[in-house]
C-alpha cells in the first residue's frame, strides 16, 4: 500500500518537474520573441507616424511655394514660402533628433544634405524678397533632397514593410505559441488535475478499502478470538459431534472443557470420539446412544442426562445438541455438555425432603402412599398377598410430657432403626407422623392365610423388637407398641382405605390393652358404620332434647343424702335408653362433647333450681362432670356464670367434677380459671382420683373441695391390700389437705364399713342408689 | 525598452531635488511684462462664433509657468501661457464635450474636456521668457504639465502636445 503510494508520489513530481521545465522553456521562448518584436517597432513606427512622408510632404510643400514664388514673385506667395521653409527647418530639426539611431542607411546623408539645401535657401531669403535667379539654385538643391527623400522614404517604406510583416509573422508565431501553450498548458494542468483527482480518488479508495479490509479482519480475528474464548471458558465443553451415513461417528470439534468434563484432552478426543463413550458410565451408556439416534430421526434437539465416574466419583453431565441433517446423509450435532451433579444432587435433596421423613430418614407419609398404591397395582396384577402394619407406641404422649421432646425424638429414631432392622430389605418402613409407623409387606404369598400368618410373623417381630429396653440420653426406658394389620385384599376401597383400617386395627390393639397386635376384621367395620350414624343421631338427639339427666345419690359419713351427682342418658327413639359410656367418647372424638356438656351443665342448674323450692332437696349439691375439653373452652367459665345467674341458684349447689387429665398440661391456666368460679361459689371435686398422673403438688394449689376414689380400688378394697392402701391414703390425703373424699362404686356394706372406718367422708354406689330419674328422686327416703 | 528606460532616467533625475520638483511640476500664476504684439495668432470658433487672439490678449488671460520635460530631447524648459481652460471659458467654449486643436501644417489633435479640468493644461506663449517663432515650435504650443501626474507620460498623450497652434474649435470628442 505504501509503496504503491510512494511509487505514486515520485511519479508525482516528475510529472512536476517536466511541466516546471516545460513552462520555463516557453518563458524564455517567449521572451525572445516579445525581444525581436519590440526591436521591430522603431521603424514600424516611423513609417507608421508618416514622419518620413510629413518631411518628405514639408520639403515638397517647399519645393512648391517656392516654384510658386519664382513663376509669380509676389508677397503673398514669399509669406507661404517662408512658413514652408520655417516648417520645414522646424520638421528638419525634430526629424534629425528623431531619426537618429533608427539604422536607416542613408538618413545622415539626407539631412546633411537637406541642411544644406534649407540652408541656402535660408540665405537666399534672407534679406527680403529675393531675385528668381537667385533661388535656382536651392530649387535645384530642394528637388535633389527631394528625390533623395523620396527614394529614402521608400526605403524606409519597404524596410518597414518588411520589419512589419516580419513582425506579423512573429507576431503570429507569438500568438501562435501562446495559445498553443495556453492550450497546452490548460490541457496539461486539465490532464494534471484530472489525474490528480483520480489518483487522490484511487488513493482514498485505496485507503478505505485497505482500512476496511484491516478493520474486517480485526473485527474477524476479534470474533474468532472471542468465540474460542467463549468456547473455551464456558463452564462445560463446546462439542460438534457427526455421525456419517454409515453411522461413523466423529468430533470434529470440542472446546477445552472436554478435558474438565471427560477427562480426555481435545486433541484424543478428535482423533477417536469413542474415548468419550468410554468415559461414560456403563449403565448410561446405551441411553446416552439411544439418544442419538433418537435425535438423529427425528432431527429433534437431543438432550440426555448421563454419568461420568473420575476419579471414583460419579459426575452427573448434561449433553444438549441440536441435530442438522448434512447432504451426505450423516448428521451433525452443534451442542454442549456441562455439569449438572451439584442440580441432580439438589433434586435428590428436594425429593428427599418432600418424599422422607427428617427425623428419621424413613419415607413420609406421601412416599409411602405412591409406593402403596404401586404395591397394590403389583399385587393384584401377581396375585401376591401384602399388608400394611400401622404401628403405634404407647405412651409416647407421656414419655414426651416427662422426659422432653428431645428423649421422645430419640425414641422413634431407636424405633426406625428397629423397624428396619426387623423387616426385609424389599419391605417398605414409613413414619407417618407422630409416634405412628407404617411397615408395609409385599410378596408375602398368594393365600390370603398364608398371607396372614406372614404379616403375624412380621408383626410379633416388631412387637418383640420395640419392646426391648430403650436407652435415652442415659436412662432406661420400656415402650410398647400397638400394632394392626390390615391385609391388601382386606379391601377393595383403595389404599386410603387400607391405611383406615390398619388404623382401625391399631385402636382396637390398644383397646384391648395396649403391647399387643389386631388384625383388622369385619366387625370392625361394622362398629365404625353404627359409630357414624350414631353421631349423627346424636346431633338429631340434641337438637331433638332426647337426652336427659339421671341423678345417683351422694350420702354423707351419718348416711344422710347429702347431693346428687348428675349422669346423662341417651333417650334414643328406637334404642330406648343409652348410657354414656357408648356415647361419651364419640361425643369427645366428633366434638359433640361442647353443646352436649352445656346442655348438662344447664339442666342441671335448672333442677337444682326446681330444688331449691322443697325444703328437703333445696341443700343437695349436684356434681356435674366436665370434660377437659369442656373446660378449656374459652368461653367456659363465662357459659357457667351464666348458667347460674339466669337459675338463680345458690352457686355452691353446683358441683363441678374434673378429672385428672385436665391436669396434663397448662395447669396454670386451669388454676386460674377454677379460682375464678371458686371466687362465686362454685364447688370442685377431682374425679376418678388415683388412676391418672396428678401431681401431688398440683393439688395442693387447687381449689378443690373434694376428691373422688375411683371405683376400681373401691371394688378390690377388701381383697387386694393395694387398692387398700391406695384408698386409705387417699382418704388420709383429703383430711391432711382438708378435702372432703368421696368413694364411688360402693356396691357392699363391707365396702362402706371398711371406707367409713378409715374416715371416709361420702359415698356413693349401687349400695345406696342408682342413678334415677329426678322425679323418681324426689320420693325416695333415706336408705338408712 | 530603451526608451522606457531612459523616461524612467529621466524621471529619477527629476525626482532627485523632490521639493523643488514638486513646486515646479506644477504650473505656477507669473506676472510678465506685457508684449507689444498685436498680430492675431489663433483664432477660437465659438458657439458666438470666431475670436482671435494675439499673444498679448492670450496673455492678459492670466499667465502660468512651468518648468517641464518634454517627450523630445531637446524640449525642456520654462513654459509660460495662459491655461488652456482659461481661453476656452473665454471663447465661450468651457462647456464643450472636446476640442480640435489645429496647428498651421496642418496637423490636428482633439483634446476631451476631461484633460483641462483635470489637468492645468497650458497654451503656452513663450518659452524661458521668450515668445517662440515658428522655427521653436511657436508662437503657441499645447503644454501639458507632464512632471505632475504620472498618467501624463503615456506615450497617448504625445500627439496632443500640438505646437504651432493657429486654431481651436469646438468638436466631438
Amino acid at each position: 500500500m505504501s509503496r504503491a503510494l510512494r511509487f505514486l508520489q515520485r511519479r508525482l513530481s516528475l510529472l512536476w518537474a517536466f511541466v516546471l521545465l516545460f513552462v520555463a522553456g516557453s518563458v524564455a521562448h517567449l521572451w525572445v520573441n516579445v525581444t525581436q518584436v519590440e526591436d521591430a517597432l522603431p521603424l514600424a513606427s516611423l513609417h507608421k507616424e508618416r514622419d518620413f512622408s510629413a518631411l518628405l510632404g514639408d520639403v515638397s510643400r517647399l519645393e512648391g511655394d517656392l516654384r510658386l514664388y519664382l513663376a509669380a514673385p509676389q508677397d503673398e506667395h514669399y509669406e507661404r514660402l517662408l512658413l514652408a521653409l520655417d516648417l520645414a527647418v522646424l520638421r528638419q530639426r525634430d526629424n534629425r533628433i528623431i531619426y537618429l539611431g533608427t539604422g536607416v542607411p542613408g538618413v545622415t546623408e539626407m539631412h546633411a544634405l537637406l541642411g544644406e539645401a534649407l540652408a541656402e535657401l535660408d540665405v537666399a531669403v534672407a534679406d527680403g524678397a529675393p531675385a528668381a535667379t537667385a533661388l535656382h539654385a536651392p530649387l535645384a538643391a530642394l528637388i535633389a533632397v527631394r528625390e533623395r527623400l523620396q527614394i529614402l522614404n521608400d526605403t524606409v517604406f519597404q524596410l518597414s514593410m518588411t520589419q512589419a510583416s516580419v513582425q506579423r509573422s512573429k507576431l503570429v508565431r507569438l500568438r501562435d505559441t501562446v495559445s498553443a501553450m495556453i492550450v497546452l498548458l490548460g490541457a496539461l494542468g486539465v490532464a494534471l488535475a484530472l489525474s490528480l483527482l483520480r489518483q487522490r480518488r484511487s488513493i482514498a479508495a485505496l485507503q478505505l478499502r485497505d482500512r476496511a479490509l484491516q478493520a474486517a479482519e480485526e473485527q474477524q480475528r476479534e470474533l474468532r478470538e472471542r468465540l474460542e474464548r467463549v468456547a473455551d471458558n464456558v463452564p462445560g465443553m463446546i462439542f460438534q459431534y457427526r455421525r456419517g451415513a454409515d453411522g461413523h461417528p466423529s468430533l470434529p470439534y470440542a472446546s477445552h472443557g472436554v478435558h474438565e468434563i471427560f477427562g480426555v484432552s481435545a486433541e484424543a478426543a478428535a482423533q477417536d470420539s469413542s474415548v468419550l463413550l468410554d468415559a461414560i458410565h456403563v449403565d448410561d451408556r446405551e441411553r446416552v446412544i439411544g439418544a442419538f439416534d433418537e435425535s438423529a430421526r427425528s432431527l429433534l434437539p437431543c438432550l440426555v442426562e448421563f454419568r461420568v465416574v473420575r476419579d471414583g466419583i460419579e459426575l452427573w453431565m448434561a449433553s444438549h445438541a441440536t441435530p442438522q441433517r448434512q447432504a451426505d446423509g450423516g448428521t451433525l450435532w452443534h451442542g454442549y455438555t456441562y455439569d449438572v451433579t451439584r442440580r441432580r444432587l439438589a433434586e435428590e435433596e428436594i425429593k428427599h425432603l418432600a418424599f422422607y421423613d427428617a427425623l428419621t430418614g424413613l419415607p413420609n407419609r406421601r412416599l409411602l402412599i405412591d409406593r402403596l398404591r404401586h404395591a397394590m397395582l403389583m399385587a393384584a396384577r401377581n396375585h401376591q398377598g401384602g399388608a400394611l402394619l400401622f404401628i403405634d407406641l404407647d405412651n409416647f404422649k407421656t414419655l414426651n410430657d416427662t422426659r422432653g421432646h428431645a428423649c421422645g425424638d430419640l425414641l422413634l429414631q431407636q424405633v426406625a432403626r428397629r423397624l428396619l432392622d426387623a423387616v426385609r430389605a424389599g419391605d417398605t418402613v414409613a413414619r407417618l407422623g407422630g409416634d405412628e409407623f407404617v411397615v408395609m409387606l409385599e410378596n408375602i404369598g398368594s393365600a390370603r392365610e398364608t398371607a396372614a400368618q406372614h404379616a403375624e410373623q412380621v408383626g410379633e417381630k416388631v412387637l418383640a423388637a420395640l419392646t426391648q429396653p430403650y436407652l435415652l440420653n442415659g436412662k432406661d426406658y420400656h415402650g410398647t407398641p400397638s400394632i394392626g394389620v390390615a391385609l391388601f385384599d382386606d379391601c377393595e376401597g383403595g389404599l386410603e382405605e387400607l391405611l383406615k383400617r390398619a388404623d382401625l386395627a391399631m385402636y382396637q390393639a390398644k383397646g384391648a390393652g395396649r403391647n399387643t397386635l389386631r388384625f383388622f376384621d369385619p366387625a370392625m367395620q361394622s362398629l365404625l358404620a353404627a359409630q357414624s350414624a350414631l353421631e349423627a343421631e346424636m346431633r338429631q338427639g340434641l337438637r331433638a332434647g332426647d337426652f336427659v339427666l339421671h341423678y345417683q345419690p351422694q350420702l354423707d359419713n351419718g348416711g344422710r343424702l347429702a347431693g346428687v351427682e348428675a349422669l346423662v342418658r341417651w333417650q334414643h327413639p328406637q334404642r330406648g335408653l343409652i348410657a354414656p359410656g357408648e356415647f361419651i367418647g364419640l361425643a369427645e372424638s366428633s366434638g359433640l362433647i361442647q353443646p352436649l356438656g352445656q346442655w348438662v351443665l344447664e339442666a342441671a342448674c335448672e333442677q337444682i333450681a326446681r330444688w331449691q323450692r322443697d325444703p328437703e332437696l333445696r341443700r343437695l349439691s349436684v356434681a356435674v362432670n366436665v370434660s377437659a375439653r369442656q373446660f378449656r373452652h374459652p368461653d367456659f367459665v363465662s357459659r357457667v356464670i351464666g348458667a347460674i345467674e339466669r337459675t338463680a341458684i345458690p352457686a355452691d349447689r353446683l358441683k363441678l367434677e374434673l378429672t385428672e387429665s385436665l391436669l396434663l398440661d397448662n395447669v396454670e391456666e386451669i388454676i386460674a380459671r377454677m379460682n375464678v368460679l371458686k371466687a362465686r361459689g362454685v364447688c370442685f371435686a377431682l374425679d376418678d382420683f388415683g388412676t391418672g398422673y396428678s401431681s401431688l403438688a398440683y393439688l395442693k394449689r387447687l381449689p378443690l373441695d373434694q376428691l373422688k376414689i375411683d371405683r376400681s380400688f373401691v371394688r378390690d378394697v377388701l381383697t387386694d391390700p393395694n387398692d387398700a392402701a391406695i384408698a386409705r391414703t387417699i382418704i388420709a390425703l383429703g383430711q391432711t389437705l382438708g378435702l372432703h373424699v368421696l368413694a364411688e362404686g360402693v356396691e357392699t356394706r363391707d365396702q362402706h364399713e371398711f371406707l367409713v372406718a378409715h374416715g371416709c367422708d361420702a359415698f356413693q354406689g349401687y349400695l345406696f342408689g342408682h342413678p334415677q330419674h329426678p322425679d323418681v328422686l324426689n320420693t325416695v327416703a333415706p336408705a338408712h | 525598452m530603451k526608451r522606457v528606460l531612459s523616461m524612467l532616467l529621466a524621471l529619477a533625475a527629476l525626482a532627485l531635488p523632490p521639493a523643488a520638483a514638486q513646486s515646479l511640476a506644477v504650473p505656477q500664476a507669473v506676472a510678465l511684462p506685457p508684449l507689444a504684439a498685436e498680430a492675431v495668432v489663433l483664432t477660437v470658433a465659438g458657439p458666438a462664433g470666431e475670436r482671435r487672439y494675439s499673444l498679448a490678449e492670450l496673455e492678459a488671460l492670466g499667465t502660468f509657468g512651468v518648468h517641464t520635460s518634454t517627450f523630445w530631447p531637446v524640449d525642456d524648459g520654462h513654459y509660460v501661457g495662459p491655461t488652456l481652460a482659461a481661453v476656452l471659458a473665454d471663447a465661450g467654449l468651457g462647456e464643450a464635450a472636446a476640442v480640435r486643436v489645429v496647428a498651421m501644417d496642418g496637423f490636428s489633435q482633439i483634446l476631451p474636456r476631461s484633460d483641462w479640468e483635470r489637468w492645468p493644461v497650458l497654451l503656452a506663449t513663450r518659452r524661458d521668457d521668450q515668445p517662440m517663432r515658428r522655427r521653436d515650435k511657436g508662437p503657441l504650443r499645447i503644454i501639458y504639465p507632464r512632471d505632475m501626474d504620472a498618467a501624463l507620460q503615456d506615450t497617448r498623450y504625445r500627439l496632443r502636445w500640438v505646437w504651432l497652434v493657429t486654431r481651436i474649435e469646438a468638436a466631438a470628442p
